[in-house]
């Protein structure tokens, strides 16, 4: 059946960024109506609650929608890239699957241009953005420690840590004995109750869905407080296009919903909240009338730039039991000894690395299973799966830096279920990057050597680990080296707005949802702020 | 649930020859020896229903080896045919680790709820384990 609503202000998606800006903009009494691709899934459906948990996430599961497959994803055409970003589509988008690891930019993030000569400055800084992180955090009941020495004074957590386990406490030795960084992880956990958010239990497959409802995913928290102040959520919504009238403004957005019918929401804003991969194939999508090469793309950088953290992560596996199948993870400790561009490095900026425990023994095969056959199979593989219990992973984010090359395109032939363009991602691993990554790897297993591994698996690139999907909308004061302002509103389209991850300018190395949901506050407190003076689109076309 | 089909005898034995390979000859019973093996398999095959007919497929074609041809079929597969020996062997291996006298011999309790108790983290930190990052005092960089 086809639909047509009428609302101020649409947003489009409803992970971290849109459920951030829904919420924010129903609070302040604006109509907003949110539409959503994916549905809700209940806690009880997680395949943490079944014993197959290790088996379910290989491919029901899996965070690859290209492995997936489910309803409301769409497919991503990796076949040019060096990695294959991950993501959900579903009321909360892919916080159902993220850490949680919450961890905030540090001040030269914001100025990587002035400071190291590459890339670009952003339009705002670490203090301008804080107080929106603040407020974040104490709505979300961050857990951590305050006074990292990493961060300017003034970094405190409304809720305490959860505990290091045995897992911390031996990796976080092993950082003393070496005298480098380290700090009590900062996670959106619930270590207690708080809102609708659950205390949690440590289950430990916080990756794949909290079954006890304590991680803070946006379908629990931010959505359920925006639905009660107002906002509309529909569900099931593949925007297909942003529509723009002849003076070039944003009139609305039609969506598909599951029957294959057309709608159409007609509104004064738009804010499109649909993630670094998402969001470029929409405006790219809504190309047409006064934007021939894809909406806002004057410049030429939609979807451009595109970067995806590399991950390279050390597996170290002890003599003692660390009970290392219990969660959160959630960081347990983070270091940024080598966040900063460093003279004698051969390489600038540089990681951010975390521990994680290693739940169950499925997963300690598969980390041995580039070992020699003899050493995981058949009279061994007790063994190996028993490490299970002893494995403490240390994982690192690199800074990849931006390179127009990488980019996000419509692939002429791939598409959704919907018919629509699937995205293309072309994306190449920069010398800088690639530097940076055999860096941390002899690094981490130093840490794992200092704290007493038996044995350590280096693995040098996660392919299937890019859930960090950012800068293919960036932000800027210039409108030919930039798609948005620093309030995300876009240089062609003053009443189209983005506020994901598309937004950074450059990546840094810290998990970067703490970073677009602090944007995302700004930007609709902008919105809040500037109604009045939107621009009243003439001609709403469909 | 997705639903599969149940396995033919030859089908399951395949499997169960298969599994013996990968999971057999350390100090616990091998999946053939081990009960509830069966059940657990059929647990596993329906987890990866995406993966059915070719896991089914694979341990078929190592029908009438030996069990050192078996094996050394396997670890060929696994370098060869490294999607289809991934499927296979996280099935039939993964049914194992699923069977609770194997999970209790290694130590897994699941993923169940492990509360921490209220001073945990608390005392964690009280060792002083935090005071060499303290004592070294800020890192960060000024921008
Ligand atoms: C395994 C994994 C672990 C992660 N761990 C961490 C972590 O520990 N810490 C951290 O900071 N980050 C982590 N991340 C990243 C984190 O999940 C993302 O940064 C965050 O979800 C981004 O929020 P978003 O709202 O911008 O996008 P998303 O959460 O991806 O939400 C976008 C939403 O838009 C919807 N959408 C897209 N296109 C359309 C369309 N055309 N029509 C309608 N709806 C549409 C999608 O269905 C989706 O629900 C992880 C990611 C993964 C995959
Ligand atoms: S460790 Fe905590 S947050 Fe993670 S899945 Fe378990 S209960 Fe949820």
């Amino acid at each position: 059946m086809s639909e047509r609503l009428q609302a101020e202000v649409v947003v489009i998606g409803s992970g971290p960024s849109g459920a951030v800006v829904t919420h924010t903009l129903a609070s302040a009494g604006v109509d907003v109506v949110c539409l959503e691709q994916g549905d809700w899934i209940n806690p009880s459906e997680f395949p943490a609650n079944e014993p197959e948990w290790e088996l379910l996430i290989q491919q029901r599961w899996a965070h690859d929608p290209n492995v997936r497959n489910g309803a409301a994803d769409y497919p991503v055409e990796v076949s040019d890239s060096d990695m294959w970003p991950v993501m959900l589509s579903a009321v909360g988008g892919t916080s159902l699957f993220y850490g949680a690891e919450w961890v905030r930019l540090l001040p030269s993030d914001f100025r990587v241009r002035s400071l190291d000569g590459v890339a670009e400055d952003w339009p705002i800084s670490y203090e301008e953005l804080k107080p929106f992180h603040d407020e974040v955090d104490r709505f979300l009941g961050v857990s951590g420690v305050g006074g990292d020495p990493a961060y300017p004074e003034g970094l405190e957590y409304p809720m305490p840590p959860h505990p290091l386990g045995k897992v911390g406490m031996v990796a976080a030795a092993g950082m003393n004995a070496l005298g480098w960084h380290w700090w009590p992880g900062a996670n959106a956990i619930a270590v207690d109750r708080h809102k609708t958010l659950e205390r949690c239990v440590r289950r430990g497959t916080c990756e794949w869905g909290c079954p006890a409802g304590a991680k803070a995913s946006f379908d629990l928290i931010y959505l359920p407080q925006a639905i009660a102040a107002g906002a509309r959520l529909v569900t099931g919504a593949r925007v297909s296009r942003i529509e723009s009238g002849p003076d070039g403004l944003a009139t609305g957005a039609h969506w598909i919903d599951r029957d294959g019918g057309e709608n159409f929401v007609a509104a004064k804003a738009v804010v499109v909240c649909a993630n670094g991969i998402g969001t470029p194939r929409l405006l790219l999508l809504s190309a047409g009338g006064a934007h021939p090469d894809g909406l806002a793309n004057s410049s030429g950088l939609v979807g451009r730039n595109l970067m995806l953290h590399p991950n390279c992560t050390v597996t170290g596996y002890y003599e003692d039991d660390l009970e290392s199948w219990k969660g959160p993870a959630g960081e347990t400790i983070h270091s940024m000894e080598f966040y900063e561009t460093r003279p004698e490095h051969d390489f600038v900026r540089g990681g951010k690395m975390n521990v994680l425990p290693t739940p169950g023994p499925l997963a300690a095969i598969e980390a041995h299973r580039d070992q020699p056959f003899e050493e995981v199979w058949g009279g061994a593989f007790a063994e190996v799966a028993g490490r299970h219990r002893s494995g403490i992973l240390w994982a690192t984010n690199s800074e990849d830096l931006p390179e127009e090359t990488n980019r996000v395109v419509l692939d002429p032939s791939l598409t959704d279920g919907d018919g629509l363009a699937a995205p293309k991602v072309e994306y190449r691993i920069g010398d800088n990057t690639r530097r940076i990554l055999d860096f941390h790897v002899a690094r981490m297993t130093e840490m794992h050597e200092a704290a007493g591994a038996a044995r350590t698996i280096p693995v040098g690139l996660w392919v299937d680990q890019p859930g960090h999907l950012l800068g293919t909308a960036r932000m800027g004061d210039d409108p030919a080296r930039s798609v948005v302002d620093s309030f995300g509103r876009a240089h062609d389209v003053p009443n189209l707005f983005v506020a994901d991850g598309s937004l950074f300018v450059t990546g840094g190395a810290a998990n970067p949802t703490a970073t677009i949901t602090a944007l995302a506050l700004r930007i609709a407190r902008h919105i809040v702020a500037t109604a009045a003076e939107l621009p009243t689109p003439s001609g709403a076309a469909a | 649930m997705n639903g599969v089909r149940e396995l033919t005898a030859a089908e399951r034995e395949a499997l169960v020859a298969v599994a013996d390979v990968l999971c057999g000859g350390g100090a616990l019973p091998a999946p053939s020896e081990t009960r509830g093996y069966a059940e657990w398999l059929d647990r596993a095959l329906e987890a990866r229903a995406d993966a059915f007919d070719e896991v089914v497929a694979a341990a078929l074609s190592l029908d009438g080896l030996s069990a050192a041809g078996r094996r050394e079929a396997l670890r060929l597969m696994s370098i060869d045919q490294r999607p289809r020996f991934h499927a296979l062997s996280s099935v039939v291996a993964g049914a194992w680790l699923l069977v609770p006298e194997i999970r209790s011999a290694l130590g897994y309790p699941g993923q169940i709820a492990a509360p921490a108790a209220f001073d945990e983290a608390a005392s964690q930190l009280e060792t002083g384990i935090l005071d060499p990052v303290i004592e070294r005092g800020p890192i960060y960089r000024e921008a």
